[in-house]
This record gives C-alpha cells, sequence and structure tokens, in this order.
C-alpha cells in the first residue's frame, strides 16, 4: 500500500517536472525530476524519460556536463532494458550533447547507433533525425577546426573533408523527409546545406538550397527563417560576383531585420549593404548604410561595430573626395581601434590620418594627439601598407567555441 | 595617395567567408511520461546563436 503511494509520487513529481520544462521552466523541472529520482521507481519507462528530460532540461540550461550524465544513464538503462527505439533515442540526444562539448569522434558513434537501430526497426523518422545529427557533426567539426585562410582553397583539408561529410548526409536527409512530406525539417535541412556548400566555395548549390529555405520559411509565415535565407542569399551573391543580386536580397533581409525589431540583425544588414555599395561603387548609398550602422553600432555600445563604420565611411568619403569628412571619421577610426585593442585597425587608421592630412595639407602640428609617435607599433613596415593578418572579431570567435545552435522558431 | 577604399571592404569579404546565419542545429527526442502526449517527440533547443 505504502510503495503504491511511492510509485505515484515518483510519478507525479515526474509529470510535474515535464509540466515545467514544457512552459520553459527547466530550473524548477529538473528539481522536480530530481525529487522524483529520490523518490525512486520501478517502472523502467518512466525512469528512462526521467532520465531524458533531465539530460534535454539541463541541455537547455546549459549544462552540458549534467546532461551527458543522464543521456548516458539513459543509454545504459535502455541497453539493459533492451529498449530499442529507447536506445535510438537516448544514442541521438548523447551524440548532440557530444556535439556541444566538442567530442565530435565520440558523437559520431552516437549518431551511427542512431542510424543502426533506425534501420533494424525500418524507422524512417529516426533514421532522418541520425542523417540529420550526423551533418550537424560534421558542419560543427568542420567549423571548430580554427582556419586562417579567407578562400575557399584555404581551408584545410580537414575542415573540406568534415565539411563534405556533412554535406552528404543532410543531402541523405533531405531524401527522406521530402519523402515524408515534412517540410519544416526539409527547411531546416535546406538552410544547413546551404551553409555547408557555402564553406565549401560552392556558391551556385549554396543559392538554389537557400532559395528552397526561403520559399519554405514563407510557407511558414517564419519571419526569422526568411531574414536568415535573404541574408545566406546576399552573402552567395557577393562572391559569385553578382552585387546588385546581393544588395536585393540584403534589403529584403533589413525589412525583415525591421520588422523583427532585432538591432544587432539590421546592424548587420545595414553594414553588408554599405559594402556592397562601395562594391557597386555607389559610395553615396554605402555611406547612407554605413551610418545607419554607426548609429545602431552606438546604440548597442558595440564598440567593434562603432570602428568598423567609421573605417569604411571614412574610405567611403576618400573615395567620394570628401577629405573633411574622411578625416573626422579616419581619427574616430583611431580613437575606436586603440580603445578595442584592434593593432592592425590602429596601424591602418594612423596611415589614413597621415594621408588624408598630405591631401588636406594639413601640418603635423596640427592635430599632434593623433600622430604622436607610438613606441608600440611595428614601424618595420618602411611605409609599406600592414599585411592584414585576420582580425579576432567576434564572429570569428563564434567559429572557435562550441554554443549550441540559434534558435528555430519553425515548428 | 594609397587606394584605401578597398580595405575595409576586403576585410569585410575574408570574414563574410566564414558568415553563415544558422539554422538549429540541435534537435533532441523527448520521452513523453504523460501518456496525453503528443508525442511529436522533437524538441528544438535554444540557446547562444552560433552565427558564424
Amino acid at each position: 500500500h505504502v510503495h503504491y503511494r511511492m510509485e505515484a509520487s515518483c510519478l507525479d513529481l515526474a509529470l510535474e517536472g515535464e509540466r515545467m520544462c514544457k512552459m520553459g521552466d527547466y530550473r524548477g523541472g529538473v528539481s522536480f525530476f530530481e525529487a522524483a529520482m529520490q523518490v525512486g521507481t520501478e517502472d523502467l519507462q518512466v525512469l528512462s524519460a526521467i532520465y531524458s528530460q533531465l539530460g534535454n532540461a539541463y541541455f537547455h540550461l546549459q549544462d552540458y556536463s549534467k546532461a551527458l550524465e543522464f543521456h548516458h544513464h539513459d543509454l545504459t538503462l535502455t541497453r539493459t532494458t533492451g529498449d530499442r527505439l529507447g536506445e535510438a533515442k537516448a544514442s541521438g540526444n548523447l551524440g548532440n550533447t557530444l556535439k556541444v562539448l566538442g567530442r565530435f569522434d565520440e558523437a559520431v558513434v552516437c549518431c551511427q547507433r542512431h542510424l543502426d537501430i533506425a534501420r533494424e526497426l525500418d524507422d524512417m523518422v529516426g533514421q532522418a533525425r541520425a542523417f540529420y545529427n550526423f551533418g550537424n557533426v560534421f558542419h560543427a567539426k568542420g567549423k571548430s577546426i580554427c582556419w586562417s585562410g579567407a578562400e575557399p582553397g584555404d581551408f584545410p583539408d580537414e575542415v573540406m573533408i568534415a565539411l563534405k561529410k556533412a554535406a552528404e548526409y543532410y543531402e541523405a536527409n533531405l531524401c527522406i523527409v521530402k519523402e515524408l512530406g515534412d517540410r519544416a525539417a526539409q527547411g531546416r535541412t535546406y538552410g544547413n546545406l546551404g551553409n555547408t556548400y557555402y564553406l565549401l566555395g560552392n556558391f551556385r548549390d549554396a543559392m538554389a538550397s537557400h532559395e528552397q529555405r526561403l520559399l519554405i520559411a514563407k510557407e511558414f509565415g517564419d519571419r526569422s527563417a526568411e531574414r536568415r535565407a535573404y541574408c545566406n542569399l546576399g552573402n552567395a551573391c557577393i562572391f559569385l560576383g553578382d552585387f546588385e543580386k546581393a544588395a536585393e536580397h540584403y534589403r529584403k533581409a533589413l525589412q525583415l531585420a525591421r520588422q523583427l525589431k532585432d538591432l544587432a540583425v539590421e546592424a548587420q544588414a545595414c553594414y553588408s549593404l554599405g559594402n556592397t555599395y562601395t562594391l557597386l561603387q555607389d559610395y553615396e548609398r554605402a555611406i547612407d548604410y554605413h551610418l545607419k550602422h554607426l548609429i545602431i553600432a552606438q546604440d548597442l555600445n558595440d564598440r567593434i561595430g562603432e570602428g568598423r563604420a567609421c573605417w569604411s565611411l571614412g574610405n567611403a568619403h576618400t573615395a567620394l573626395g570628401n577629405h573633411d569628412q574622411a578625416m573626422h571619421f579616419a581619427e574616430k577610426h583611431l580613437e575606436l581601434s586603440k580603445e578595442t585593442g584592434d593593432r592592425t585597425g590602429e596601424l591602418t587608421a594612423r596611415m589614413n590620418v597621415s594621408d588624408l592630412q598630405m591631401v588636406l595639407g594639413l601640418s603635423y602640428s596640427t592635430n599632434n594627439s593623433v600622430l604622436s609617435e607610438s613606441k608600440d607599433i611595428d614601424y618595420d613596415l618602411h611605409g609599406a601598407r600592414p599585411k592584414m593578418s585576420r582580425r579576432h572579431s567576434m564572429e570569428n570567435l563564434e567559429l572557435l567555441k562550441l554554443t549550441p545552435d540559434k534558435i528555430s522558431t519553425q515548428k | 595617395m594609397h587606394v584605401i577604399e578597398v580595405d575595409s571592404v576586403q576585410r569585410w569579404t575574408e570574414d563574410l567567408r566564414h558568415m553563415t546565419e544558422v539554422e538549429c542545429m540541435c534537435v533532441l527526442q523527448s520521452k513523453p511520461i504523460g501518456v496525453d502526449e503528443d508525442a511529436a517527440g522533437e524538441l528544438i533547443v535554444s540557446g547562444a546563436g552560433a552565427a558564424s
């Protein structure tokens, strides 16, 4: 009798934990699941579900070592009980967790087990999921390897191999989700596949994938996904040399960013447009967009972005022969580069200022604060421009750390 | 006078070569306890964006 009450209480606690996680309260959910485990249960299906949901809750809370622990418990349990479907799910979840932790080889083993069981059970949905997880692991692996070159040919072989594998797995996933008519899953896969092709330097296929992604985003009325697709399409157009088309895509991305009231992505779109119009040699428009970018960067207190905006504005004004304006922005660029510790930027800004001073015929004494000799700058350049080394901007650092990827609002 | 107006664009394109707007890349599977669940079984995970 007592035993029955205990059972009910474990289940009740677990159900409350589940309800709280559904509401997005993962902390609360975790505490109820922990309490449910304290009470204990003899129903191993329930225990497996508790482990699995705890693992997922910890994943959401970004406590990946805890997530790993519980998904591992779930895997052990499902293997013990011979629950094949449960083992497949546990393997998938464990694989995702290992991927985020950067343990790619182990993640691949989990994906393979997930796939093997799905095949054994003739579970097409499971196979599609396993392929998708596989693709994500290889995509993340490719991105995690620090590369130094900017040209496709400069990516290390290891990166290219991982990305090619990612593309193959996404393609395999796509075959199944098309068969299943799962449009939401197709949208996600097209987006990831497009990004993989893009990183591989295969810009035409990237565009084709992102166009499909765009279609599906529109079907679902998913404006975030639509904005992402336009942005990715714009980027691919730049490398295909179609700057007009790129501007068109970026303008649509900007429009959506404004509708979504996302200032950071609005700034990014303005910056892309400013650069694209520079490539089109339409400097007035470039200035207009770089100014928009500058204002948002200031609003967001993004000093690095502000520095880049000033650099771009200085260059655009120089191109138009507005040397006074150019000087204003070059000085601002110098100030900001110093502040953010951007050595390359500082050096570039110093040279721009001195170039402009020559043009404007100013004496060095006019602005000695700007051109005061800085001992720690390497002047071993004999007046040559510094070779642009890769700046470790925020985005590039993002490539090096493995965080879970952006939420998809698409249901 | 140096041709400086390409510098900042060049830097942008270098960065752009690595920039992708990513989809959600973590789809976890759920094991519902409640029997009245519509066992959709997919959990889209939120988290810090890896805008690369």
